[in-house]
């Protein structure tokens, strides 16, 4: 955060359609929500395409998307901005958050979970009927541009939880792992495989998904798996390409990581 | 047994078969039963006896998946029998390499085949099982050819031509017929089913008498319950949390199996001689730091934002660190210490609780106690919550623990693990001081109670909280090192 370079929303506008295979009615629910302005918070397992979503629904929407990954030190002044000294004397840089708001882009905050509880706080005017956002270090009421939406990610499955008070304030699309005749023509198409050996990779993550409970928090995630086939379209062999990029990964578990382990040998 | 054969066999197959030990010491096959998969103690001498237990596991999977005819013995010579066997065994391994090819490589190392001039049905048997496993391998000896041709459809082996039991029955009556044409002698008493990794095929046959030993041996494991209830109204004051238990033979979780009962500790005479006082450790508010003079932060420093400015118009280069920011002061460490306070320890009790107090603990602390008297009963005391100082009335509750019923530690870990995992901290643990392996009244099986506190433990890494142990008893050691693995360590009570 906190770049001294200026940042424009038009740099920001996606350049081709990125790559999106609907599993249901989620881009028309989307545009919905989008043409009601109501901010959207997409919730769902760790890969399974929220921010491919979210990419493929601003170029739909021909909006700008400034995407912010949160972590535990994302604070408020990382999302709306922060005075910087340069040879001429202060200057006040906009963060992403406010550049989204002023220039009507779609803000994107990636796993929101994550970020610092102040955060939250800063964010809750833009995402009501008020749609503005108090800059108190500036002094400054910023109303947001009529096309600007927030848009945030969450994984459930983590070890923190999102507030009644947060999560009560956006539209919630639930994201899962896709079908699985989708989920071979995503890996197919993004690692550049044959269908075969696509639903061999799918195969396998269907079969670690199920220990899912039963030693893993999570199964494979359809991005690992794109991964693997990524390895295999380089000439890896499938058994070492799903070593690395689906077995090892998953868990440090000993005995989950030899289950595993013996299960990409026996898929391939 | 080798537990990554559970998740495996879930991950190949979505299939849970609880898998069994066989008592015998000497056997060498696998067989199944209505109970699960029976596998033999040790694999045989000459085979890596990892791959072997995934090979025989694998296997008799692929009989629960693919197997659910079962052939009607009447009017099938042994010879015969063995042949439907043989074939059954190569229809469904060729059914799960169409699924997960991989599994040929893993089967195929034991097909060892001898060629002989003047082979016996045994080896043919071998031999034939080797060219219906491996489509690509060639056999010249005529039977072998025959059996290869009634398998499959085709040349290359890809269309499989044994769909129907009758198929496959009819199929195997047929090479019977020319093993007898051969005046080829079988002992079906001494008949072992090769290779070594396959069952005995029982399961392919109607159930037998035999079997049904093992079934009365299996079924007399507990699963608790029947105890239930007797220590419910003791505890109705206090709080109730509801845990799963970790069934080791099924293998899942009971949901809703054990209720915890948490109290604080009552409190006791801080005159009691028993009692020492130590030194009492004010405990540390947390607090944040302010950082001034920062390449990153979230405002200015202003002191540092003029002595920039000043330097910059004066011409000279400038300290651009000039932002303030908070931190928290101290990656902070969060203990829960667990006291076992079952009857066993009443011994013990005094070093125990001398330990509690002489561990070096940095960061807020916790004391609390189990004993449990049944699943429904697991009765958890605080004597000192995180927040509570050290003082007397304190340490005058933790003197006065008594050593009272059974130890139930899987339940009393996850409820740790609850507590602790609520604290803000960059290092949470709870350390368990016991005496010994876990027990209960209403639980007979020794490795129940220590297969779900490992699975607790693990639970515990999953939230990022670390279970250590505290023993002090050296015979307990060696099956709590299965449940706390590193985190174990030996307490000699002379020490204290």
């Amino acid at each position: 955060m906190g770049s001294l370079m200026d940042i424009h929303a038009d740099a920001h506008a996606l350049a081709s359609e990125p790559y999106y295979h609907p599993a249901a009615d989620e881009c028309m629910l989307f545009e919905a929500a989008y043409a009601q302005r109501l901010p959207v918070l997409l919730k769902g397992p760790t890969g399974c395409g929220k921010t491919r979503f979210i990419e493929h629904m601003a170029w739909r929407l021909k909006r700008p998307l400034i995407t912010v990954a949160c972590n535990d030190d994302t604070s408020a002044a990382d999302l709306t901005g922060r005075w910087l000294l340069d040879a001429t004397g202060t200057r006040w840089q906009d963060g992403p958050l406010t550049l989204a708001a002023r220039s009507g882009a779609i803000c994107y905050l990636d796993e929101l979970v994550e970020a610092r509880a102040d955060t939250m706080v800063v964010m809750h005017p833009l995402t009501d009927t008020r749609r503005m956002l108090p800059l108190d270090k500036r002094n400054e009421l910023v109303q947001a541009h009529p096309d600007f939406l927030l848009v945030a990610s969450y994984n459930p499955g983590g070890h923190k939880e999102l507030k009644a008070s947060t999560r009560q304030r956006f539209c919630t699309l639930t994201f899962g792992y896709p079908a699985t005749e989708i989920e071979v023509a995503i890996v197919s198409h993004e690692a550049g495989l044959d269908m075969e050996t696509a639903a061999r990779l799918v195969a396998l993550g269907v079969r670690t998904r199920r220990l899912q409970g039963h030693g893993l928090d999570e199964g494979a995630s359809t991005r690992m798996l794109v991964h693997a086939g990524r390895l295999i379209r380089e000439g890896v062999p499938p058994i070492a390409a799903c070593r690395i990029a689906v077995a090892a990964p998953l868990s440090d578990d000993a005995e989950v990581s030899a289950a595993l382990q013996a299960t990409v040998d026996a898929s391939f | 047994m080798n537990p990554a054969l559970s998740p495996y066999l879930r991950s190949l197959w979505n299939i849970a078969p609880t898998l069994l030990d066989i008592t015998e010491p000497r056997a060498t096959r696998p067989f199944l039963s209505p109970l699960g998969v029976h596998l033999p103690q040790r694999a045989p001498a000459d085979v890596p006896p990892g791959r072997w237990f995934h090979a025989a596991a694998a296997h008799a999977a692929a009989h629960l998946v693919f197997s659910q005819h079962r052939f009607d013995p009447a009017g099938l010579r042994p010879v015969t029998q063995a042949l439907v066997g043989a074939l059954e065994d190569a229809r469904v391994e060729w059914l799960a390499c169409r699924e997960l090819p991989g599994l040929r490589r893993l089967w195929l190392p034991f097909h060892a085949v001898r060629l002989t001039d003047t082979p016996s049905f045994e080896d043919l048997l071998c031999r034939l099982a080797r060219c219906l496993l491996d489509p690509s391998h060639h056999d010249p000896h005529p039977w072998v050819l025959k059996g290869r041709q009634l398998f499959f459809v085709d040349e290359a082996g890809e269309m499989l031509a044994l769909r129907q039991p009758e198929a496959l029955r009819h199929a195997a009556s047929l090479l019977g017929h020319d093993v007898g044409q051969m005046r080829m002698q079988f002992n079906a008493r001494l008949y072992e089913v090769m290779p070594s990794y396959r069952d005995d095929n029982s399961c392919l046959w109607p159930a037998d008498k035999h079997r049904a030993n093992v079934e009365h041996e299996i079924a007399s494991t507990p699963q608790g319950g029947a105890a239930a209830g007797a220590g419910q109204s003791i505890a109705s004051a206090a709080q109730r949390h509801t845990y799963p238990e970790w069934d080791r033979l099924v293998p899942m979780y009971r949901p809703g199996w054990c209720a915890v009962h948490d109290t604080p500790a009552p409190a006791a005479d801080a005159s009691s001689p028993a009692m020492r006082m130590p030194r009492v450790v004010p405990l540390p508010p947390r607090q944040r730091m302010r950082l001034m003079a920062q390449w990153e932060g979230d405002e200015f420093d202003l002191e540092a934002v003029v002595a920039a400015r000043i330097e910059l118009r004066s011409g000279h280069a400038a300290d651009l660190r000039v932002y303030r920011r908070t931190e928290p002061r101290h990656p902070t460490e969060t203990t829960l210490l667990l006291i076992d306070t079952s009857a066993s320890t009443a011994g013990v009790l005094p070093a125990l609780q001398s330990a509690a107090l002489a561990i070096e603990k940095t960061g807020p602390f916790a004391i609390h106690s189990f004993c449990s008297d049944g699943r429904h009963a697991v009765h958890y005391e605080r004597v000192k919550d995180f927040d509570d100082p050290l003082d007397a009335p304190c340490i005058a509750r933790l003197m006065g623990l008594h050593s009272r019923l059974s130890t139930r530690l899987g339940a009393a870990l996850r409820h740790a693990t609850h507590l602790i995992a609520a604290r803000r901290s960059t290092l949470r643990r709870v350390l368990l001081l016991t005496d010994g392996k876990p027990h209960d009244v209403d639980v007979f099986d020794p490795r129940y109670l220590l297969a779900d506190a490992r699975q607790a433990v693990r639970e515990a890494a999953r939230c990022h909280v670390r279970i250590e142990c505290l023993c002090l008893d050296v015979q307990a050691l060696r099956s709590l090192r299965r449940v706390f693995g590193a985190g174990l360590r030996h307490l000699r009570a002379s020490t204290l």
